[in-house]
Formats: C-alpha cells, structure tokens, sequence
C-alpha cells in the first residue's frame, strides 16, 4: 500500500533523527539536507540505506547526488513506491 | 579531456581530476562488507560473540562505525580504531591496528579477531584468526 507524502515525510525525518539526532520536525520539505540541516555526504549515505529498507524503495548512488532538499527524497520515494 | 588549458585556466571548465566516488564506496564498505564479515564468521564456525576484536582495514572511521554497527556486535568486542592515530596506512593498516590492540592490552593473545580488508579494485577479504 503506497504511502502519501506526508508519510514519507515522517518516516524520512524519524531515520534523520536516527543518523543524526535531528529533531523530526526540523526535516521540513524545503531544507537542503547538507546546507540546512548539516547533514554531509556519508550520513546521507547511511540514511538513503535506511530508507530502502525502510520504505522498499531501491536508492541508486547516481539519484543520490539529486536529492538535495528533503523534497526532493520524499517526492523519489513516494513515486517509486 | 578535451577542454583547452586556456578553458581550464578561466574557470570555464572543471579540471579533469581523478575523484572518487565517495558514497558508493562508503556504501560498499559498508552494507557489502557487513555482508562479506557474517560469511567469514560462517565459514570459520564463530559467531559474533566468541570474538575479541573486529580489525577491519582503517580505511575511514565513519566506515568502521557503521560497520561494526552493522554487525551488532556485543560491547565485549572491541573494535581496531587504529585509524585514529596512524591515519590510513593501506595494506598495512590491519597488521598494525592488531598490534596496537595487543600492545595496548585491548585485547589478549588466543582471543579470536575478524579480521576484514576492503579497498582499491573493488577488492576485498574477510577472515577469522587467533591473536597471536
């Protein structure tokens, strides 16, 4: 059953919180991941990882580079449900 | 390369240096080698708990956290963060992250180490010993 955006949101902030300890409502959909939320290159590694297993969805290393702000996450996720 | 130097030069072009692909790598290091680390296990017989040390190639520290938190390994193992001192010595860097972990008194002589290289090719190698 796919999940709306709103879901994905919450599910992609409860892994953010989990790599990084960022409060789950810091993870809005227009923060960039590196500039606002300071979240570099590896942990966005281990939280794309996470994110495959969490929401059954596959994460190529070359999306990866494209998903800059947590829009752009939820938006891959939630269409290749 | 087929930009000019005077391209290079002024910024119009970016300069064809070799990179690597960090996030791959780290994901391989990672998630794959997790894999490759439970086979050795298999194969020697051991399970997570009888060990005493995970020495894995100190490669990165980011690597060998995620790692060994990929493994969930019990607080009694330690894990070689040799990496911290020495930086990344390449194919020397199990030899002397094990030493180290003796050396210190980490760890002692018969306990059993995973040991677990990873690097350049992609290659890669796991394997259970005895501490020597």
């Amino acid at each position: 059953m796919a999940l709306s955006k709103d879901e994905v949101l919450a599910g992609l902030a409860e892994l953010v919180n989990e790599e990084t300890g960022l409060a789950a409502d810091a993870v809005q959909m227009d923060k960039s991941f590196s500039e606002d939320l300071d979240i570099d290159s590896i942990s966005m590694m281990t939280i794309v990882v996470n994110a495959e297993d969490k929401f059954g969805v596959k994460i190529p290393d070359e999306e990866v580079k494209n998903l800059v702000t947590v829009a752009d996450a939820v938006n891959y996720i939630a269409d290749n449900q | 390369m087929t930009n000019s130097l005077l391209e290079l030069r002024d910024g119009s072009a970016a300069w064809p240096t070799l990179r690597q692909e960090g996030q791959t790598v780290f994901r391989w290091a990672v998630w794959e080698m997790a894999k490759v680390a439970k086979q050795a296990l298999e194969v020697a017989g051991v399970k997570a708990e009888d060990l005493s040390a995970l020495v894995t190639h100190q490669a990165n520290i980011r690597i060998i956290d995620e790692l060994a938190k990929q493994l969930a390994l019990p607080d009694s193992v330690v894990v070689a963060k040799d990496i911290v001192k020495t930086g990344n010595t390449s194919a020397a860097s199990i030899p002397l992250a094990m030493h180290d972990l003796l050396a210190t008194g980490k760890v002692k002589s018969g306990g059993l180490a995973l040991e677990i290289g990873f690097g350049a090719g992609l290659a890669f190698g796991a394997q259970v010993v005895v501490l020597p």
